[in-house]
C-alpha cells in the first residue's frame, strides 16, 4: 500500500539519488552487502567438509547431509571425517572431492600444524591459527556472519517493540505517556552490561537467550524518537480529520502517523545495528557471550589480548571489526542524509 | 515626485531555482522602479514570484540553488546583485530593511523585545548605554507600544504587538526602503488596519519608500501609490493604484479585481416547526492552565463560555471572530473531539456525554473540513484512499462499489476522476480543498463543519470553493457551520451569523441583520476594518 504507485516514488527517487550521490556511503553499502552475502555462504568458503563428493558415480554433498563413513567403504557407522587422510584416500580411489577454498571450519582443530598453536599466517592458514589450533580466517568469516545476523535480529526486534511502545505513548499521551516515560527513564538507568553479565551467569546463554536478554534492554532506544513523531502527528489536521470521520485509533496510528515515524526509525537503525555488534563483541570478549566454541569476534579479541606475541590474532580481530563497523557507520550516515528533508537539495 | 534617480531600479530581473536537473523560473524579466517616499505594491496569487522578487533585492535566497541568469538591481545607483557580501551587509537593515509575514517566527523567542531592537541599531550605529536605551524607547513610542514592553519576551506579546516590534526593528536605522512581505496576512482584520495605518504614518514622518508584497487587494487599495501585478513570475500590469482599480487593462487584473466573494446564501425554505439538526445549550469548554499541585483546584481557561447555537437542516451558520476567540474550539466541542460541559443535541440525541465508541456511528452525519489544505490530507496516501477512508469505516462496500463512489464524488466536486491514483503533493491548494470536501461529502453527512475552509486560498480560488459549497448545499440539503475570520466570505454564504469574542457569543442573528445593523460596538469595529476601503 505504501509504495504501490510510481507517483509516490518521486520522493523516494530523490532520496535514492541523494543516497547515491554520497559516494562513500553508496560504495560502503555495496561492499558491506557483498561481504554479508559472501559470509552467508561461509559453508562453501571455509569448511572441513568438501562441497561435493563423487564416489562410484553418485554425488554427495556433505555440507548439507551427513553420510556415514561406510558410504565410502570405511569402517565406522559415524559420519565420515573428511579431514582424515584415510577417508580422503578411500574416496579418491573411486571418485573425487571438491574442497572449499579454505578446508577448515570455524571449529576445526587442525592436527598437523607445522608449529605449535597459535601458528603464524602461512599458505594453509591465511590469517594463522588461534591458541586452540583453529583457522583464524575461517573464524573471522563465520564470526562476521554471526555478528551481523545477531545484530539484524536484535535491531528488528527492538525496532518493533520500540516503535509500538513509542507509538502508544505518543498517540495517547497523558497518563500513559507519563508512566511510560518514567518507566523508560528508570529502565534505561539500569547498568545494562552488569545485568547482562549477571543474567548470563544464571542461565547458560544460547544465542537465543542472549538475543532475548539484550532485547529486554535495547528496545528503549527508539521509543523517544517515535514518541516525538506521534506527539506531533496526533495533532496534524489529517489525523484530526480521520478522527472526525470515526476511524479507529489503531488504523490512524498505523496508516496515518506510522509512515511519518518510519523515516526517523530508519535513520536510527544502522546505528542501532553497530551498537548491537559492539555489545555482542564486548560480551564475548568478557566471556559472557555466545557459548564456548562458537565463532565469535569478541573471543578472537580476547585471544589477541591473551597472546600478545601472536600479533595476527589481535590484528585480524581489529581489522574485521573496524571494517564492519566503519562500513556500517558510513551506510548509516548516507541513509540519514538521504532521509533528512533539510539536507536534501 | 523626484523623477531623476529612482531609489531602487530593478532591470530585467530573472530568478531561477535549480534542483538537480530541473529548473524553475520563479521570476522572468521583471523591471520596476521605486521613487523615494513612494509605496509600490506587488500583487499576485501564491506562486506568482512576488516574494522571490523581494528576497532577490537583498539576496536572501538560498544561493546557489537560486541564481539570476539576467538582470540588474540598482539601489541609489549602486548595483546590488554583484556587490560584495560585506557591502551588502551594511545595506541590509540599514538602508533597506524588511519585515516578514509571520511575526512569531521572525523574532527570537529567547531575547527580550527591546534587546532585539537594540541589536539592529548596534549593528550599524555606534550607540551604547543610555543613548541606546533612549533610542529604543523612542522607537517603541513610534510604533505605539508601551515602553515597559521592552522587557517582554516575544511570547508575552500579541500578534499585532510582535508585528509592531518587527516594524520598530525595521525602521530603527531609518532606512530609505522598507520591504514588507505580507506584513498583515497573519493578523486579525482590526489589527491589520492598525498596522497599515502605522506603516503609513511612519512613512510620512520618515519619507521612506515601501515595497509592499501582498495578495490582498483591499490592503493595496488602502496604502499603495502604484501597483505591479504579477502572474507566473512575469509582470502583467503596472499602474498607479487609482488607474488600476478603475481601469484595469489586462484580463488577469480584471479577474483578480472581480474575485470578491459575493452573492447571497442558498435560498432556504423555512417551514415553521422544523427541528434543528444540531443545537447546543450552555456549552462551555475549559482548559486547565499551568501546573497543579496535589489537591489544588485547577486554574481554568474558558475557551468557550455558555454557547447557545442551533442549526436547521439546509442552513449555514457563520461563526466570525478574531483569532483566539474560541471559534475552532467551539467546532471541536460540537464534534465531541474536546470535552465540554452543557447540552449538545444532534439528530435528537444528547451527545454531550458520548465517548469515542458511541459517537462513531454518528460521525458519518457530522463531518469536518479544515483550514490548511496542505495539512489535512495525509501525504502518503493516494487520493482514492484518502476519500474512501470514511466509507471503509461506515459502509460495507465491495472495492468496486467504493471505487465507483470515489469517481462519482470527484466529479461532483469538479475534479477529474483520473486523479484518484495520485498523491496530495501534486495538487494546488484549491484542488486539495476540493479533495477535503469530497472526503467529507462522500459519507452523505447532514452537517459539515467548515473551519476556515477558504483562508489559505487565493481570492479567485476562494470564490470557486464557495460556489462549490453552495452547489453541494443546494443539492444535498446540507447544513454548514462556517467558521471564518473573513467577513466577506461569511456574508456570502451564511444565513445566520454569530460573532465570538474571548469565548463568548456576543452577537447572534440573521446575517442580514448582523452585517447591516450590528448592535455591538465590537461587531461594528470588525465590520469597519474588514469592509471599508480606506484607512
Amino acid at each position: 500500500m505504501l509504495f504501490n504507485s510510481d507517483n509516490f516514488s518521486a520522493i523516494n527517487q530523490r532520496r535514492w539519488l541523494t543516497f547515491k550521490s554520497n559516494k562513500r556511503g553508496y560504495y560502503s553499502t555495496w561492499l558491506f552487502l557483498l561481504l554479508f552475502v559472501l559470509s552467508l555462504f561461509s559453508e562453501f568458503i571455509a569448511n572441513d567438509k568438501p562441497i561435493l563428493v563423487s564416489y562410484e558415480g553418485s554425488y554427495y554433498s556433505p555440507t548439507f547431509f551427513s553420510y556415514p563413513e561406510t558410504t565410502f567403504g570405511g569402517d565406522f557407522e559415524t559420519e565420515a571425517e573428511y579431514s582424515d587422510p584415510f577417508v580422503v584416500d578411500l574416496i579418491n580411489e573411486k571418485g573425487w572431492l571438491l574442497w572449499p577454498v579454505v578446508p577448515y571450519s570455524y571449529d576445526t582443530h587442525i592436527a598437523d600444524l607445522p608449529s605449535p598453536a597459535p601458528s603464524p599466517p602461512s599458505r594453509q592458514n591465511w590469517l594463522g591459527t588461534d591458541d586452540q589450533a583453529r583457522d583464524v580466517f575461517a573464524r573471522v568469516i563465520y564470526g562476521f556472519r554471526v555478528s551481523v545476523l545477531f545484530a539484524l535480529a536484535l535491531t528488528l526486534g527492538s525496532s518493533v517493540i520500540g516503535v509500538a511502545a513509542g507509538a502508544i505513548q505518543g498517540y495517547y499521551g497523558g497518563t500513559i505517556d507519563l508512566l511510560g516515560q518514567r518507566f523508560i527513564e528508570i529502565w534505561s538507568g539500569l547498568p545494562v552490561l552488569f545485568l547482562l553479565i549477571i543474567l548470563s551467569s544464571i542461565i547458560t546463554p544460547s544465542i537465543w537467550w542472549l538475543l532475548a536478554i539484550m532485547l529486554v534492554f535495547s528496545w528503549t532506544q527508539l521509543v523517544d524518537v517515535v514518541r516525538a513523531e506521534f506527539l506531533r502527528g496526533r495533532n496534524l489536521e489529517y489525523v484530526k480529520a480521520a478522527r472526525a470521520m470515526g476511524v479507529s485509533n489503531s488504523v490512524i496510528m498505523f496508516r496515518h502517523i506510522l509512515p511519518n515515524a518510519i523515516v526517523a526509525t530508519l535513520t536510527y537503525m544502522p546505528f542501532i545495528l553497530t551498537g548491537a555488534i559492539t555489545t555482542l563483541t564486548s560480551l564475548d570478549f568478557l566471556g559472557f557471550g555466545l557459548p564456548p566454541g562458537s565463532a565469535s569476534l569478541g573471543e578472537l579479541v580476547a585471544q589477541g589480548k591473551g597472546n600478545l606475541h601472536a600479533g595476527w590474532l589481535g590484528i585480524s580481530a581489529f581489522a574485521i571489526l573496524s571494517i564492519m563497523l566503519t562500513l556500517l557507520v558510513f551506510v548509516g550516515e548516507a541513509v540519514r542524509d538521504a532521509l533528512d528533508p533539510r539536507l536534501a537539495q | 515626485m523626484n523623477k531623476q534617480t529612482p531609489l531602487l531600479a530593478v532591470n530585467r530581473l530573472s530568478t531561477d531555482f535549480i534542483q538537480g536537473a530541473s529548473r524553475t523560473r520563479a521570476v522572468i524579466d521583471l523591471s520596476f522602479e521605486i521613487q523615494p517616499g513612494e509605496t509600490l505594491a506587488i500583487v499576485g496569487e501564491s506562486g506568482s514570484g512576488k516574494s522571490v522578487t523581494a528576497h532577490s533585492i537583498l539576496r536572501l535566497l538560498p544561493y546557489p540553488v537560486a541564481h539570476h541568469p539576467s538582470g540588474k538591481i540598482f539601489f541609489k545607483g549602486k548595483e546590488l546583485l554583484n556587490i560584495n557580501p560585506n557591502k551588502l551587509r551594511s545595506i541590509r537593515g540599514n538602508n533597506i530593511s524588511m519585515i516578514f509575514q509571520e511575526p512569531l517566527t521572525a523574532l527570537n523567542p529567547l531575547h527580550k523585545a527591546g534587546d532585539q531592537i537594540g541589536e539592529v541599531i548596534n549593528l550599524h550605529k555606534q550607540l551604547r548605554g543610555e543613548a541606546l536605551k533612549q533610542r529604543i524607547i523612542e522607537l517603541l513610542d513610534q510604533v505605539d507600544i508601551p515602553t515597559d514592553k521592552a522587557n517582554a519576551y516575544p511570547h508575552e506579546l500579541s500578534g499585532g504587538q510582535r508585528q509592531r516590534i518587527m516594524i520598530a526593528m525595521a525602521i530603527a536605522n531609518e532606512p530609505d526602503l522598507l520591504i514588507a512581505d505580507e506584513p498583515t496576512t497573519a493578523l486579525d482584520v482590526t489589527v491589520q488596519a492598525q498596522i497599515l495605518k502605522l506603516l503609513k504614518n511612519i512613512q510620512q514622518r520618515m519619507g521612506m519608500a515601501i515595497l509592499l508584497i501582498t495578495h490582498d487587494l483591499s490592503v493595496v487599495k488602502k496604502v499603495a501609490d502604484r501597483v505591479l501585478v504579477m502572474q507566473h513570475g512575469k509582470q502583467v500590469e503596472q499602474a498607479d493604484t487609482q488607474t488600476l482599480f478603475t481601469q484595469p487593462q489586462q484580463d488577469y487584473t480584471k479577474s483578480l479585481l472581480d474575485a470578491e466573494p459575493s452573492g447571497d446564501p442558498v435560498h432556504l425554505d423555512l417551514n415553521n416547526g422544523q427541528k434543528p439538526i444540531l443545537a447546543s445549550k450552555g456549552l462551555s469548554v475549559n482548559f486547565e492552565v499551568g501546573k497543579r499541585w496535589f489537591f489544588q483546584k485547577p486554574r481554568l481557561f474558558n475557551a468557550v463560555k455558555n454557547a447557545d447555537i442551533s442549526i436547521l437542516p439546509g442552513e449555514t451558520l457563520g461563526v466570525v471572530g478574531e483569532s483566539g476567540s474560541g471559534k475552532s474550539t467551539l467546532a471541536m466541542a460540537l464534534l465531541r473531539m474536546v470535552d465540554s460541559e452543557g447540552d449538545i443535541h444532534f439528530l435528537d440525541q444528547a451527545i454531550n456525554q458520548y465517548d469515542q465508541n458511541t459517537m462513531r456511528p454518528l460521525r458519518k452525519d457530522i463531518q469536518v473540513v479544515f483550514q490548511d489544505p496542505f495539512g489535512s490530507l495525509s501525504p502518503r496516501l493516494c487520493i482514492a484512499d484518502i476519500i474512501s477512508e470514511g466509507l471503509k469505516v461506515h459502509q460495507d462496500l465491495s472495492p468496486e462499489q467504493r471505487e465507483q463512489k470515489v469517481i462519482d464524488i470527484l466529479q461532483e466536486v469538479d475534479l477529474d476522476p483520473a486523479i484518484r491514483h495520485r498523491y496530495p503533493h501534486e495538487f494546488s491548494g484549491g484542488q486539495r480543498q476540493r479533495i477535503a470536501i469530497a472526503r467529507a461529502v462522500i459519507l452523505e453527512p447532514k452537517l459539515i463543519i467548515l473551519d476556515e475552509p477558504t483562508s489559505a486560498l487565493d481570492r479567485s480560488i476562494q470564490v470557486q470553493v464557495l460556489e462549490l459549497l453552495k452547489n453541494l448545499q443546494r443539492k444535498h440539503q446540507l447544513s454548514y457551520i462556517f467558521i471564518s475570520h473573513d467577513l466577506q466570505v461569511v456574508r456570502s454564504i451564511s444565513h445566520h451569523t454569530i460573532v465570538m469574542k474571548a469565548g463568548e457569543i456576543i452577537e447572534s442573528g440573521t446575517s442580514e441583520a448582523i452585517f447591516n445593523r450590528p448592535r455591538q460596538s465590537y461587531t461594528k469595529n470588525l465590520l469597519a476594518a474588514a469592509l471599508s476601503s480606506s484607512l
